[in-house]
């Protein structure tokens, strides 16, 4: 029952960057949102599994707004987000140089910009996903 | 129940729920950000010992607020804090009262002993 618990003890920082309106939600491929359950995935803000918060932004201020959100919630509950091993990547391949300096300054020294975080990187087998998603021949 | 309490994208620990269906959005968004040259960074927080730094005020206030009843208010937070674990082996009963990151280790080192 435990990681029940877990999820729920979770779930006000996740809905913190839900709600908030100013941070600015990515609109996930309609071919996503047609494969998954109605309702699951419309604006992507975040992905999350366990323990592991991948948030998706699309400027600095939505970068501040993140942090608010996670001193809030540490005051909170107490709980520590380490700058220092967590991650950024660029989602679009580039090396962006104004994040770069945005996130050196906030102690974020890993920002990738040819491949996914560590834990994507370390189950994910992008060729075949991609392949299977997007051959014409595998869509309904 | 849980799953009807939490957002439309729970972290997990809930059926049907895989961290296949992560690897999978992901895949997607970034091919879709690259194809639109859309400027998106992802950031993957790092949480420090994330269990054992979950604050059982916090965590009750929480479950009051999901509209948990007063008996669960008082017994789910123990399933956080202060366990104690008894192993019976062939009747004979062992008391273990470690701390949570030892307590994984001293559960295989029995089970090892058990194979």
């Amino acid at each position: 029952l435990s990681p029940l618990l877990f999820n729920i003890a979770l779930e006000p920082f996740l809905l913190s960057i839900l709600q908030d309106q100013q941070m600015v939600s990515y609109q996930s491929p309609s071919i996503l949102r047609c494969m998954l359950p109605e309702g699951s995935i419309s604006n992507l803000k975040y992905l999350a599994y366990a323990d592991d918060v991948c948030v998706f932004l699309h400027n600095q201020n939505g970068f501040n707004l993140l942090q608010s959100c996670m001193a809030y919630y540490g005051r909170v509950s107490n709980a520590r987000f380490n700058e220092h091993n967590s991650e950024a990547f660029s989602l679009n391949g580039k090396r962006d140089a104004s994040w770069a300096d945005k996130l050196g300054t906030l102690r974020i020294t890993t920002y990738s910009h040819l491949s996914p975080p560590r834990i994507y990187r370390a189950i994910s087998i992008p060729g075949i996903l991609l392949t299977l998603y997007y051959s014409p021949t595998s869509l309904p | 129940l849980v799953k009807k309490l939490l957002n439309p994208y729970p972290p997990g620990f809930i059926p049907s729920k895989f961290i296949d269906d992560n690897v999978l959005a992901l895949s997607m968004v970034l091919e879709q950000a690259k194809s639109l040259e859309l400027s998106v960074v992802g950031i993957l927080l790092d949480q420090e010992k994330v269990c054992d730094r979950i604050n059982a005020g916090n965590l009750k206030s929480t479950l009051h607020k999901f509209a948990f009843p007063q008996s669960s208010l008082i017994v789910s937070p123990k399933l956080f804090f202060g366990n104690k674990v008894q192993i019976n082996i062939n009747g004979s009963l062992l008391n273990l009262s470690y701390k949570k990151d030892a307590f994984v280790r001293t559960i295989r080192c029995h089970l090892y002993c058990l194979t």
